[in-house]
Protein backbone atom coordinates (compact mmCIF):
# COMPACT_ATOMS: atom_id res chain seq x y z
CA UNK A 1 0.00 0.00 0.00
CA UNK A 2 1.47 3.35 -0.93
CA UNK A 3 2.08 6.01 1.18
CA UNK A 4 1.32 9.11 -0.19
CA UNK A 5 2.17 11.46 2.73
CA UNK A 6 5.59 9.52 2.70
CA UNK A 7 6.00 10.55 -1.01
CA UNK A 8 5.32 14.09 -0.99
CA UNK A 9 7.77 14.78 1.94
CA UNK A 10 10.70 16.90 0.30
CA UNK A 11 14.19 15.80 0.65
CA UNK A 12 15.42 17.39 3.58
CA UNK A 13 11.92 16.37 5.13
CA UNK A 14 12.51 12.78 4.53
CA UNK A 15 16.30 13.16 5.42
CA UNK A 16 15.66 14.27 8.82
CA UNK A 17 12.93 11.65 9.54
CA UNK A 18 15.30 9.11 8.61
CA UNK A 19 18.10 10.26 10.77
CA UNK A 20 15.65 10.41 13.47
CA UNK A 21 13.96 7.10 12.85
CA UNK A 22 11.03 8.18 12.62
CA UNK A 23 10.99 5.82 8.95
CA UNK A 24 13.39 3.16 8.30
CA UNK A 25 15.21 3.25 4.83
CA UNK A 26 13.16 0.40 4.02
CA UNK A 27 10.39 1.82 4.32
CA UNK A 28 10.95 4.84 2.33
CA UNK A 29 12.55 2.26 -0.96
CA UNK A 30 9.88 0.27 -0.91
CA UNK A 31 6.92 2.93 -0.99
CA UNK A 32 9.39 4.41 -3.73
CA UNK A 33 9.61 1.39 -5.57
CA UNK A 34 5.73 0.53 -5.24
CA UNK A 35 5.09 4.39 -6.36
CA UNK A 36 7.46 4.06 -9.04
CA UNK A 37 5.71 0.41 -10.41
CA UNK A 38 1.90 2.01 -9.45
CA UNK A 39 2.82 5.83 -11.42
CA UNK A 40 5.97 5.44 -13.47
CA UNK A 41 4.42 4.09 -16.63
CA UNK A 42 2.19 6.39 -16.81
CA UNK A 43 4.68 9.57 -16.90
CA UNK A 44 6.77 7.15 -19.06
CA UNK A 45 9.46 8.26 -17.03
CA UNK A 46 11.04 5.37 -15.56
CA UNK A 47 14.15 4.22 -17.77
CA UNK A 48 14.75 1.18 -15.17
CA UNK A 49 15.38 0.37 -11.75
CA UNK A 50 17.72 -1.61 -9.59
CA UNK A 51 15.20 -3.00 -7.36
CA UNK A 52 17.35 -5.44 -5.36
CA UNK A 53 20.20 -3.52 -4.55
CA UNK A 54 17.97 -0.86 -3.53
CA UNK A 55 16.48 -2.62 -0.99
CA UNK A 56 19.67 -4.43 0.05
CA UNK A 57 21.48 -1.05 0.35
CA UNK A 58 18.12 0.23 2.48
CA UNK A 59 18.31 -2.20 4.93
CA UNK A 60 22.42 -1.57 5.23
CA UNK A 61 21.23 2.05 5.92
CA UNK A 62 19.30 1.34 8.64
CA UNK A 63 21.78 -1.20 10.19
CA UNK A 64 24.34 1.86 9.92
CA UNK A 65 22.46 3.99 11.52
CA UNK A 66 21.01 1.30 14.73
CA UNK A 67 24.98 0.83 15.09
CA UNK A 68 25.53 4.76 16.02
CA UNK A 69 27.44 5.74 12.62
CA UNK A 70 26.94 9.25 11.83
CA UNK A 71 25.03 9.56 9.18
CA UNK A 72 25.50 11.56 5.80
CA UNK A 73 22.99 14.40 5.09
CA UNK A 74 21.27 11.91 2.98
CA UNK A 75 21.43 8.68 4.66
CA UNK A 76 19.28 6.11 3.46
CA UNK A 77 17.27 8.40 0.93
CA UNK A 78 16.53 6.84 -2.41
CA UNK A 79 17.18 8.60 -5.18
CA UNK A 80 16.80 8.51 -9.28
CA UNK A 81 19.07 10.36 -12.36
CA UNK A 82 19.10 11.15 -15.82
CA UNK A 83 19.90 8.35 -17.78
CA UNK A 84 23.10 10.14 -18.59
CA UNK A 85 24.86 9.76 -15.27
CA UNK A 86 27.72 6.93 -15.31
CA UNK A 87 27.64 3.87 -12.87
CA UNK A 88 30.33 0.99 -13.17
CA UNK A 89 28.23 -2.07 -14.53
CA UNK A 90 25.07 -0.01 -14.89
CA UNK A 91 23.54 0.56 -18.25
CA UNK A 92 23.82 4.07 -19.44
CA UNK A 93 21.65 4.34 -22.50
CA UNK A 94 21.43 8.09 -22.53
CA UNK A 95 17.68 8.07 -24.20
CA UNK A 96 19.01 6.25 -27.27
CA UNK A 97 18.88 3.29 -29.15
CA UNK A 98 22.57 3.45 -30.11
CA UNK A 99 24.29 3.06 -25.93
CA UNK A 100 21.03 1.01 -24.86
CA UNK A 101 23.46 -1.77 -24.18
CA UNK A 102 26.29 0.83 -22.60
CA UNK A 103 27.70 -0.09 -19.63
CA UNK A 104 30.31 2.13 -18.41
CA UNK A 105 32.91 1.22 -16.32
CA UNK A 106 33.54 4.59 -14.11
CA UNK A 107 31.23 6.43 -11.71
CA UNK A 108 30.34 9.70 -12.46
CA UNK A 109 31.73 12.44 -9.46
CA UNK A 110 28.47 13.65 -9.06
CA UNK A 111 27.09 10.11 -8.09
CA UNK A 112 29.84 9.28 -5.71
CA UNK A 113 29.10 12.55 -4.09
CA UNK A 114 25.64 11.29 -3.71
CA UNK A 115 26.93 8.37 -2.09
CA UNK A 116 29.00 9.23 -0.04
CA UNK A 117 25.68 11.67 1.67
CA UNK A 118 24.18 8.49 2.16
CA UNK A 119 22.10 8.40 -1.02
CA UNK A 120 20.79 5.15 -2.45
CA UNK A 121 20.69 5.26 -6.22
CA UNK A 122 17.43 3.30 -7.25
CA UNK A 123 17.03 3.40 -10.89
CA UNK A 124 17.25 5.95 -14.29
CA UNK A 125 14.82 8.20 -15.78
CA UNK A 126 14.40 9.04 -19.14
CA UNK A 127 15.77 12.04 -21.23
CA UNK A 128 16.11 13.04 -24.48
CA UNK A 129 17.75 11.38 -26.78
CA UNK A 130 21.49 12.36 -26.28
CA UNK A 131 20.59 15.34 -24.23
CA UNK A 132 19.91 16.92 -27.29
CA UNK A 133 16.18 19.09 -27.32
CA UNK A 134 14.15 20.91 -25.27
CA UNK A 135 10.77 19.89 -25.14
CA UNK A 136 11.34 16.18 -24.09
CA UNK A 137 10.01 14.16 -26.86
CA UNK A 138 12.04 10.97 -27.68
CA UNK A 139 11.36 9.13 -30.69
CA UNK A 140 13.50 6.33 -29.31
CA UNK A 141 12.08 5.59 -25.77
CA UNK A 142 8.79 7.18 -25.80
CA UNK A 143 7.59 10.73 -24.72
CA UNK A 144 7.43 11.86 -21.16
CA UNK A 145 4.55 13.15 -20.21
CA UNK A 146 4.05 16.17 -17.56
CA UNK A 147 2.53 14.83 -14.51
CA UNK A 148 0.41 18.75 -14.45
CA UNK A 149 -1.68 17.34 -17.52
CA UNK A 150 -0.19 14.32 -19.33
CA UNK A 151 -0.92 15.92 -22.56
CA UNK A 152 1.38 18.48 -21.94
CA UNK A 153 5.36 18.27 -22.76
CA UNK A 154 7.45 17.92 -19.24
CA UNK A 155 10.13 19.74 -20.94
CA UNK A 156 13.95 18.16 -21.92
CA UNK A 157 16.22 17.34 -21.82
CA UNK A 158 15.84 16.18 -18.47
CA UNK A 159 12.19 15.20 -19.41
CA UNK A 160 12.20 12.12 -16.71
CA UNK A 161 13.89 13.73 -13.89
CA UNK A 162 11.18 16.84 -13.91
CA UNK A 163 8.57 14.28 -14.40
CA UNK A 164 9.48 12.25 -11.78
CA UNK A 165 10.54 14.75 -9.16
CA UNK A 166 7.11 16.75 -9.88
CA UNK A 167 5.36 13.34 -9.93
CA UNK A 168 6.66 12.30 -6.50
CA UNK A 169 8.37 9.37 -7.50
CA UNK A 170 11.47 10.70 -6.68
CA UNK A 171 12.86 13.38 -4.07
CA UNK A 172 15.06 14.49 -6.38
CA UNK A 173 16.83 14.30 -8.98
CA UNK A 174 20.76 15.02 -11.26
CA UNK A 175 19.94 16.71 -14.84
CA UNK A 176 22.21 18.16 -17.28
CA UNK A 177 22.02 21.75 -18.84
CA UNK A 178 23.73 22.43 -22.25
CA UNK A 179 21.10 24.86 -23.73
CA UNK A 180 18.37 24.92 -20.87
CA UNK A 181 17.78 20.95 -19.92
CA UNK A 182 17.73 21.20 -16.50
CA UNK A 183 15.71 25.17 -15.68
CA UNK A 184 13.27 24.31 -19.21
CA UNK A 185 12.15 21.40 -17.50
CA UNK A 186 11.79 22.66 -14.36
CA UNK A 187 9.77 25.76 -15.27
CA UNK A 188 7.61 23.24 -17.37
CA UNK A 189 6.81 21.13 -14.46
CA UNK A 190 6.51 23.76 -11.84
CA UNK A 191 10.24 22.79 -10.15
CA UNK A 192 13.16 24.34 -8.53
CA UNK A 193 16.41 23.38 -11.16
CA UNK A 194 19.59 24.97 -10.64
CA UNK A 195 21.81 25.49 -13.29
CA UNK A 196 25.42 26.02 -11.35
CA UNK A 197 28.49 27.93 -12.66
CA UNK A 198 30.41 26.73 -15.32
CA UNK A 199 32.98 24.30 -13.50
CA UNK A 200 31.00 24.15 -10.08
CA UNK A 201 30.33 21.15 -10.06
CA UNK A 202 31.86 18.05 -12.28
CA UNK A 203 30.88 16.71 -14.91
CA UNK A 204 33.23 13.23 -15.11
CA UNK A 205 31.06 10.31 -15.63
CA UNK A 206 27.92 11.83 -17.27
CA UNK A 207 27.65 11.83 -21.11
CA UNK A 208 29.01 14.78 -22.79
CA UNK A 209 26.87 16.55 -25.76
CA UNK A 210 29.20 20.03 -25.44
CA UNK A 211 32.08 19.90 -23.47
CA UNK A 212 32.33 23.82 -23.21
CA UNK A 213 28.59 23.98 -22.47
CA UNK A 214 27.37 21.25 -20.62
CA UNK A 215 26.63 21.45 -16.77
CA UNK A 216 25.31 18.90 -13.94
CA UNK A 217 22.76 20.23 -11.63
CA UNK A 218 19.76 18.96 -9.83
CA UNK A 219 15.85 19.26 -10.17
CA UNK A 220 14.21 19.51 -6.83
CA UNK A 221 10.43 20.37 -5.54
CA UNK A 222 11.79 23.43 -2.60
CA UNK A 223 14.64 25.91 -2.56
CA UNK A 224 16.61 24.02 0.44
CA UNK A 225 15.98 20.68 -1.28
CA UNK A 226 17.95 22.53 -4.50
CA UNK A 227 20.64 23.83 -2.29
CA UNK A 228 21.30 20.66 -0.67
CA UNK A 229 22.04 18.72 -3.62
CA UNK A 230 24.13 21.82 -5.12
CA UNK A 231 26.40 22.03 -1.54
CA UNK A 232 26.87 17.55 -2.02
CA UNK A 233 27.79 17.64 -5.53
CA UNK A 234 29.89 20.98 -6.45
CA UNK A 235 33.58 21.00 -6.04
CA UNK A 236 36.73 20.65 -7.84
CA UNK A 237 37.58 17.48 -9.30
CA UNK A 238 41.06 16.34 -10.61
CA UNK A 239 38.89 13.78 -13.06
CA UNK A 240 37.02 17.30 -14.55
CA UNK A 241 39.74 19.41 -16.39
CA UNK A 242 37.23 22.29 -16.83
CA UNK A 243 36.15 22.64 -12.41
CA UNK A 244 37.87 25.08 -10.79
CA UNK A 245 38.83 25.88 -7.50
CA UNK A 246 36.24 28.15 -5.78
CA UNK A 247 35.81 28.40 -2.18
CA UNK A 248 32.02 26.36 -1.37
CA UNK A 249 30.09 28.54 0.83
CA UNK A 250 27.68 26.82 2.83
CA UNK A 251 24.40 27.27 0.72
CA UNK A 252 21.52 26.63 3.00
CA UNK A 253 23.03 28.37 6.07
CA UNK A 254 22.18 31.96 5.13
CA UNK A 255 18.71 30.85 3.25
CA UNK A 256 16.45 32.06 5.42
CA UNK A 257 18.29 35.84 6.09
CA UNK A 258 16.24 37.40 3.07
CA UNK A 259 16.44 39.91 0.25
CA UNK A 260 15.58 43.34 1.89
CA UNK A 261 17.77 45.99 -0.40
CA UNK A 262 18.57 43.09 -2.72
CA UNK A 263 18.63 44.72 -6.21
CA UNK A 264 16.83 42.57 -8.81
CA UNK A 265 17.32 43.91 -12.65
CA UNK A 266 14.82 43.06 -15.11
CA UNK A 267 16.52 43.05 -19.05
CA UNK A 268 15.28 45.36 -21.73
CA UNK A 269 17.03 46.31 -24.89
CA UNK A 270 20.23 45.38 -26.10
CA UNK A 271 22.77 47.60 -25.70
CA UNK A 272 21.01 51.01 -26.74
CA UNK A 273 19.10 49.02 -29.94
CA UNK A 274 15.29 48.65 -30.64
CA UNK A 275 15.27 45.32 -30.03
CA UNK A 276 15.07 43.84 -26.25
CA UNK A 277 15.71 40.46 -24.58
CA UNK A 278 12.07 39.97 -23.52
CA UNK A 279 10.51 40.60 -27.10
CA UNK A 280 9.03 36.98 -27.64
CA UNK A 281 7.55 36.96 -24.71
CA UNK A 282 3.58 35.64 -24.06
CA UNK A 283 1.46 37.71 -22.44
CA UNK A 284 0.48 34.71 -20.29
CA UNK A 285 3.90 34.39 -19.09
CA UNK A 286 4.89 38.21 -18.83
CA UNK A 287 2.24 37.98 -16.34
CA UNK A 288 3.53 35.86 -14.34
CA UNK A 289 6.74 37.20 -14.41
CA UNK A 290 4.92 40.42 -13.32
CA UNK A 291 3.73 38.89 -10.49
CA UNK A 292 6.69 37.35 -9.46
CA UNK A 293 8.57 40.97 -9.44
CA UNK A 294 5.76 42.09 -7.41
CA UNK A 295 6.22 39.73 -4.84
CA UNK A 296 10.49 40.61 -5.02
CA UNK A 297 9.39 44.78 -4.17
CA UNK A 298 6.75 43.32 -1.36
CA UNK A 299 9.99 41.37 0.07
CA UNK A 300 11.92 44.51 0.52
CA UNK A 301 14.12 44.03 -2.90
CA UNK A 302 14.70 47.03 -5.37
CA UNK A 303 13.75 45.84 -9.15
CA UNK A 304 15.54 48.15 -11.92
CA UNK A 305 15.03 47.41 -16.06
CA UNK A 306 18.92 47.34 -17.00
CA UNK A 307 19.80 47.29 -20.85
CA UNK A 308 22.11 44.32 -21.71
CA UNK A 309 25.70 44.31 -23.70
CA UNK A 310 24.88 44.42 -27.45
CA UNK A 311 26.98 41.88 -28.19
CA UNK A 312 24.68 39.74 -25.80
CA UNK A 313 22.09 39.53 -28.90
CA UNK A 314 24.03 36.92 -30.12
CA UNK A 315 24.67 34.30 -27.52
CA UNK A 316 21.68 32.02 -27.89
CA UNK A 317 23.40 31.73 -31.66
CA UNK A 318 26.90 31.36 -30.38
CA UNK A 319 25.94 28.45 -27.97
CA UNK A 320 24.41 27.11 -30.88
CA UNK A 321 27.88 26.82 -32.86
CA UNK A 322 29.44 25.50 -30.12
CA UNK A 323 27.11 22.80 -29.06
CA UNK A 324 26.40 21.98 -33.04
CA UNK A 325 30.19 21.69 -33.69
CA UNK A 326 31.32 19.67 -30.22
CA UNK A 327 28.38 17.36 -30.45
CA UNK A 328 28.80 16.65 -33.87
CA UNK A 329 32.55 15.71 -33.25
CA UNK A 330 31.34 13.68 -30.35
CA UNK A 331 28.97 11.65 -32.87
CA UNK A 332 30.95 11.29 -35.73
CA UNK A 333 31.43 7.93 -35.92
CA UNK A 334 27.88 6.88 -34.98
CA UNK A 335 26.64 9.27 -37.48
CA UNK A 336 28.80 7.38 -40.15
CA UNK A 337 28.61 4.25 -39.24
CA UNK A 338 24.64 4.09 -37.76
CA UNK A 339 22.65 7.04 -38.90
CA UNK A 340 19.61 5.54 -39.05
CA UNK A 341 19.89 4.45 -35.43
CA UNK A 342 19.17 8.34 -34.15
CA UNK A 343 15.98 9.43 -34.05
CA UNK A 344 14.85 12.09 -36.75
CA UNK A 345 15.73 15.46 -35.09
CA UNK A 346 18.87 14.54 -33.18
CA UNK A 347 20.65 13.20 -36.55
CA UNK A 348 19.25 16.35 -38.25
CA UNK A 349 20.88 18.94 -35.76
CA UNK A 350 24.13 16.27 -35.48
CA UNK A 351 24.17 16.58 -39.53
CA UNK A 352 23.93 20.39 -39.12
CA UNK A 353 26.68 20.83 -36.56
CA UNK A 354 29.34 19.76 -38.93
CA UNK A 355 28.34 22.37 -41.48
CA UNK A 356 29.60 24.78 -38.89
CA UNK A 357 33.33 26.01 -40.20
CA UNK A 358 36.61 25.61 -37.50
CA UNK A 359 36.61 29.31 -37.89
CA UNK A 360 32.68 29.46 -36.69
CA UNK A 361 33.57 27.69 -33.96
CA UNK A 362 36.24 29.29 -32.96
CA UNK A 363 34.89 33.06 -33.35
CA UNK A 364 32.17 31.81 -30.85
CA UNK A 365 34.63 30.53 -28.30
CA UNK A 366 36.29 33.76 -28.64
CA UNK A 367 33.63 35.99 -28.26
CA UNK A 368 32.93 34.44 -25.09
CA UNK A 369 35.12 35.97 -22.88
CA UNK A 370 34.27 39.34 -24.67
CA UNK A 371 30.46 39.13 -24.00
CA UNK A 372 30.95 37.47 -20.37
CA UNK A 373 33.14 40.58 -19.37
CA UNK A 374 31.02 43.06 -20.94
CA UNK A 375 27.36 41.36 -19.30
CA UNK A 376 29.66 41.53 -15.92
CA UNK A 377 30.20 44.94 -16.37
CA UNK A 378 27.35 46.14 -17.71
CA UNK A 379 24.68 43.62 -15.35
CA UNK A 380 26.46 42.92 -12.31
CA UNK A 381 28.14 46.37 -11.59
CA UNK A 382 24.44 47.49 -11.09
CA UNK A 383 22.46 44.34 -9.88
CA UNK A 384 22.84 41.95 -7.64
CA UNK A 385 20.55 39.22 -9.53
CA UNK A 386 18.98 39.20 -12.87
CA UNK A 387 15.35 38.06 -13.11
CA UNK A 388 14.43 36.43 -16.69
CA UNK A 389 11.36 34.12 -18.26
CA UNK A 390 12.58 30.39 -18.42
CA UNK A 391 10.04 29.42 -21.34
CA UNK A 392 9.13 32.06 -23.50
CA UNK A 393 5.76 30.57 -24.36
CA UNK A 394 3.01 28.87 -22.21
CA UNK A 395 4.18 24.96 -21.86
CA UNK A 396 2.77 23.14 -25.06
CA UNK A 397 0.96 19.88 -25.68
CA UNK A 398 2.90 17.07 -26.78
CA UNK A 399 1.21 17.08 -30.20
CA UNK A 400 1.48 20.96 -31.22
CA UNK A 401 5.23 20.69 -30.13
CA UNK A 402 6.48 17.47 -31.99
CA UNK A 403 8.01 19.05 -34.76
CA UNK A 404 10.69 16.11 -34.93
CA UNK A 405 12.57 17.21 -37.62
CA UNK A 406 10.26 19.02 -40.15
CA UNK A 407 11.58 22.32 -42.18
CA UNK A 408 11.98 25.00 -39.19
CA UNK A 409 12.47 22.79 -36.61
CA UNK A 410 16.47 24.53 -35.86
CA UNK A 411 14.58 27.51 -35.23
CA UNK A 412 11.87 26.55 -33.09
CA UNK A 413 14.47 24.83 -30.82
CA UNK A 414 16.44 28.42 -31.16
CA UNK A 415 13.56 30.20 -29.67
CA UNK A 416 12.89 27.98 -27.33
CA UNK A 417 16.10 28.19 -25.57
CA UNK A 418 16.27 31.54 -26.33
CA UNK A 419 16.01 32.45 -22.29
CA UNK A 420 18.20 29.55 -21.27
CA UNK A 421 21.01 28.99 -23.85
CA UNK A 422 22.51 32.04 -23.16
CA UNK A 423 23.27 31.48 -19.49
CA UNK A 424 25.10 28.24 -20.46
CA UNK A 425 27.01 30.22 -23.05
CA UNK A 426 28.27 32.82 -20.17
CA UNK A 427 28.53 29.77 -17.68
CA UNK A 428 26.81 32.06 -14.86
CA UNK A 429 24.58 29.96 -12.21
CA UNK A 430 21.17 30.14 -12.99
CA UNK A 431 18.69 28.96 -10.84
CA UNK A 432 14.48 28.10 -11.98
CA UNK A 433 11.91 29.07 -10.11
CA UNK A 434 7.95 28.26 -10.47
CA UNK A 435 6.11 31.40 -10.42
CA UNK A 436 2.95 30.77 -11.37
CA UNK A 437 0.42 28.98 -14.03
CA UNK A 438 -0.58 30.78 -17.45
CA UNK A 439 -4.20 30.15 -18.59
CA UNK A 440 -3.64 26.16 -19.85
CA UNK A 441 -3.35 25.63 -16.25
CA UNK A 442 1.07 24.16 -16.70
CA UNK A 443 3.18 26.07 -14.28
CA UNK A 444 5.77 28.70 -15.62
CA UNK A 445 9.10 29.60 -13.73
CA UNK A 446 11.25 32.50 -13.59
CA UNK A 447 15.20 32.52 -13.44
CA UNK A 448 17.38 33.82 -11.47
CA UNK A 449 21.15 34.42 -12.65
CA UNK A 450 23.92 35.54 -10.87
CA UNK A 451 28.09 36.83 -11.14
CA UNK A 452 29.88 33.77 -11.33
CA UNK A 453 29.98 30.70 -8.31
CA UNK A 454 27.16 33.44 -6.84
CA UNK A 455 24.79 30.29 -6.41
CA UNK A 456 24.11 30.84 -2.37
CA UNK A 457 22.97 34.26 -3.40
CA UNK A 458 20.36 32.92 -5.98
CA UNK A 459 19.44 30.33 -3.77
CA UNK A 460 18.36 32.88 -0.92
CA UNK A 461 16.85 35.00 -3.37
CA UNK A 462 14.57 32.09 -4.14
CA UNK A 463 13.77 30.78 -0.87
CA UNK A 464 13.01 34.18 0.14
CA UNK A 465 9.88 34.34 -2.85
CA UNK A 466 9.08 30.57 -1.95
CA UNK A 467 8.47 31.56 1.57
CA UNK A 468 6.56 34.41 0.70
CA UNK A 469 4.83 32.56 -2.62
CA UNK A 470 4.08 29.29 -1.38
CA UNK A 471 3.86 26.59 -4.44
CA UNK A 472 1.55 23.73 -4.19
CA UNK A 473 1.67 20.71 -6.64
CA UNK A 474 -1.44 18.90 -8.35
CA UNK A 475 -2.96 16.00 -6.79
CA UNK A 476 -1.38 13.84 -9.54
CA UNK A 477 -3.99 11.09 -10.35
CA UNK A 478 -2.54 9.46 -12.87
CA UNK A 479 -2.31 5.77 -13.60
CA UNK B 1 31.66 28.87 -51.57
CA UNK B 2 30.08 25.61 -53.04
CA UNK B 3 33.94 24.15 -53.73
CA UNK B 4 34.40 24.03 -50.01
CA UNK B 5 31.86 22.14 -49.16
CA UNK B 6 32.30 18.24 -48.58
CA UNK B 7 31.44 15.98 -51.61
CA UNK B 8 28.57 15.08 -49.20
CA UNK B 9 26.31 18.44 -49.56
CA UNK B 10 27.89 19.10 -53.26
CA UNK B 11 25.94 15.64 -54.14
CA UNK B 12 23.08 16.29 -52.21
CA UNK B 13 22.80 20.22 -52.38
CA UNK B 14 19.23 19.29 -53.96
CA UNK B 15 18.32 17.49 -50.94
CA UNK B 16 15.43 19.91 -48.95
CA UNK B 17 17.01 18.77 -45.49
CA UNK B 18 20.11 19.57 -46.88
CA UNK B 19 18.93 23.20 -47.81
CA UNK B 20 17.40 23.96 -44.56
CA UNK B 21 20.55 22.92 -42.80
CA UNK B 22 22.28 24.81 -44.75
CA UNK B 23 19.84 27.90 -44.49
CA UNK B 24 19.70 27.43 -40.32
CA UNK B 25 23.61 27.66 -40.47
CA UNK B 26 23.79 30.64 -42.58
CA UNK B 27 21.53 32.59 -40.03
CA UNK B 28 23.39 31.51 -37.26
CA UNK B 29 26.78 32.22 -37.84
CA UNK B 30 26.05 35.58 -39.94
CA UNK B 31 24.77 37.28 -36.63
CA UNK B 32 28.55 37.07 -35.26
CA UNK B 33 30.06 39.21 -37.94
CA UNK B 34 29.78 42.63 -36.46
CA UNK B 35 31.20 42.11 -33.18
CA UNK B 36 34.32 40.06 -34.78
CA UNK B 37 35.89 43.30 -35.18
CA UNK B 38 35.75 43.69 -31.51
CA UNK B 39 38.48 40.61 -31.14
CA UNK B 40 42.02 41.07 -30.50
CA UNK B 41 44.89 39.43 -32.94
CA UNK B 42 45.80 38.07 -29.39
CA UNK B 43 42.50 36.47 -28.09
CA UNK B 44 42.35 32.64 -27.32
CA UNK B 45 39.42 30.69 -26.53
CA UNK B 46 40.77 29.46 -23.16
CA UNK B 47 40.80 33.76 -21.66
CA UNK B 48 37.41 32.61 -21.06
CA UNK B 49 37.92 30.30 -18.71
CA UNK B 50 40.06 32.95 -16.71
CA UNK B 51 37.53 35.35 -16.83
CA UNK B 52 34.76 33.49 -15.30
CA UNK B 53 37.04 32.21 -12.44
CA UNK B 54 39.15 35.30 -11.70
CA UNK B 55 35.76 37.30 -11.06
CA UNK B 56 34.54 36.99 -8.21
CA UNK B 57 38.69 37.23 -6.56
CA UNK B 58 38.76 40.28 -8.64
CA UNK B 59 35.95 41.68 -7.05
CA UNK B 60 37.21 41.34 -3.33
CA UNK B 61 40.92 42.47 -4.32
CA UNK B 62 38.55 45.64 -5.33
CA UNK B 63 36.80 45.66 -1.69
CA UNK B 64 39.63 45.51 0.33
CA UNK B 65 41.66 48.24 -1.99
CA UNK B 66 38.81 50.29 -1.57
CA UNK B 67 38.51 49.95 2.40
Amino acid sequence: MVDEALSRMSLTEISEALVKREVSSQEVVRNSLEELEKRGPSLNCVARLFPEQALAEAESADQELSSGISPGPLHGVPLLHKDMFYRTGKISACGSKICKDFVPDATATALLKLDQAGALDIGRLKMVEFAYGLTGHNEITGDVRNPWNPEYIPGGSSSGPAAAVAGFLSYGSLGSDTGGSIRFPASCCGLVGMKPTYGRVSRFGAMPLSFSLDHIGPLTRTVADCALLTQIIAGKDTNDSTSYYQPKPDFLSGIESGIQGLKIGVPTTYGNGPSGFLDQLHPEVQREMESSLAVFRSLGAKVVEIPLPENFEISNNMANIIAGAESSSAHANWLKEQPEDYGSQTRERLLTGLLFSAVDYLDALKLRKVILEDFLKQVFDKVDVLHAPVVPIPVPTLEESNIQANPGFIEYLTLLGHFTRPFDYLGLPALSVPAGLTDNGLPSGFQLVAPPFEEALLFRTARAFEKENPWSYPQVTLG
Amino acid sequence: MKNKWSAFLDQNYDVPEVQFALKSVKIITGTKKRFLKHLSFETEPAEYGKALSAYKLDIQLEEEKNG
